[in-house]
């Protein structure tokens, strides 16, 4: 039962792009804010707490595209498989329609399979460019609060998307402590 | 200098992902917290490098993830090892030793 569980979630779960982009940037996004959290416990200011834990972290927006990058390769290679099943399919609904008419309609309904398969691969692949699902939900990240919910008594205050440089939340913490000037 | 540094760290990356994780399921955070510690805080690695290397592992078939509750009831993604990574865990630690104690002879006797 394990194992089935084990096979579905890894052929089911890089299947849904979008879902695999938003649980990358959710487990990169926890991580910084656990760090946090210990930095606040530990005695920091809540914005020292989160410059330290995107220190620590390194560069999120590379770190996120390499996760997606191994997540694509992982992706590519089941289609792959998926592609391959689909021609089997077909040559075999193929062999059967010529080969006797008693096994004929096993051919025709291979056949309609293969050809149902390769048109839901089709579908797929005509998906609206991740990019733009990646950029709603980067804009809901760093548009949302960043680390600090459940550790302010208040509610945390919204964050600009972007600053008049075009940087995000995180670039500017970043820019800011490594240029020595701190976070404002 | 530098390069040889950051070479033998990503060598060793996969053998101590899998080591943190023989205890049981542990997310990114608590792996990344537990090298730390068990080095005693010699070994600090760039946070973030964990999780290529672990979606790596993942990919490997040697960890796999599923999402579950965090200590603070956050949803966070558990990394455990699987039968094969168990294995590889042996043959990584095994292959790990013998390189240290080929390299501990060196310094012995040069």
């Amino acid at each position: 039962m394990t194992t089935i569980k084990s096979i579905l979630r890894r052929l089911g779960a890089p299947v849904r792009s979008e879902a695999a982009v938003r649980e990358i940037e959710d487990e990169l996004r926890f991580h910084v804010e656990m760090r946090a959290r210990d930095n606040i416990a530990a005695g920091m200011s809540p914005e020292d707490a989160v410059a330290d834990a995107m220190r620590r972290f390194g560069d999120f927006d590379r770190i996120r595209a390499v996760c997606e990058e191994i997540r694509k390769e992982r992706l590519a290679g089941i289609m792959k498989v998926i592609k391959g099943g689909a021609w089997l399919i077909l040559g075999c609904g193929l062999m059967l329609k010529m080969s006797s008419n008693t096994v004929g309609v096993v051919g025709d309904f291979l056949i309609l399979i293969a050809l149902l398969w390769r048109l839901l691969i089709h579908l797929r692949e005509m998906q609206p460019d991740r990019r733009r699902a990646t950029a709603a939900l980067r804009e809901r990240f760093y548009g949302g609060p960043l680390s600090l919910s459940g550790f302010t008594e208040d509610a945390p205050k919204p964050v600009p998307a972007y600053d008049k440089d075009g940087r995000t939340p995180v670039e500017r913490l970043i820019s800011d402590e490594s240029s020595g000037g701190g976070v404002k | 200098m530098a390069q040889s540094k950051q070479n033998l760290i990503q060598g060793t990356l996969a053998l101590l992902i899998l080591r943190s994780l023989a205890r049981g399921p542990l997310h990114g955070y608590e792996i990344a917290q537990r090298i730390q510690q068990s080095s005693e805080d010699v070994l600090k690695v760039e946070e973030g490098s964990l999780y290529p290397a672990l979606y790596r592992l993942e990919e490997q078939g040697w960890v796999e993830a599923e999402w579950g509750a965090s200590e603070n009831n956050r949803r966070a993604k558990y990394y455990k090892l699987t039968r094969a990574g168990r294995k590889q865990l042996a043959v990584e630690t095994s292959n790990w030793e013998r390189l240290s104690e080929a390299i501990a002879k060196v310094l012995q006797t040069a």
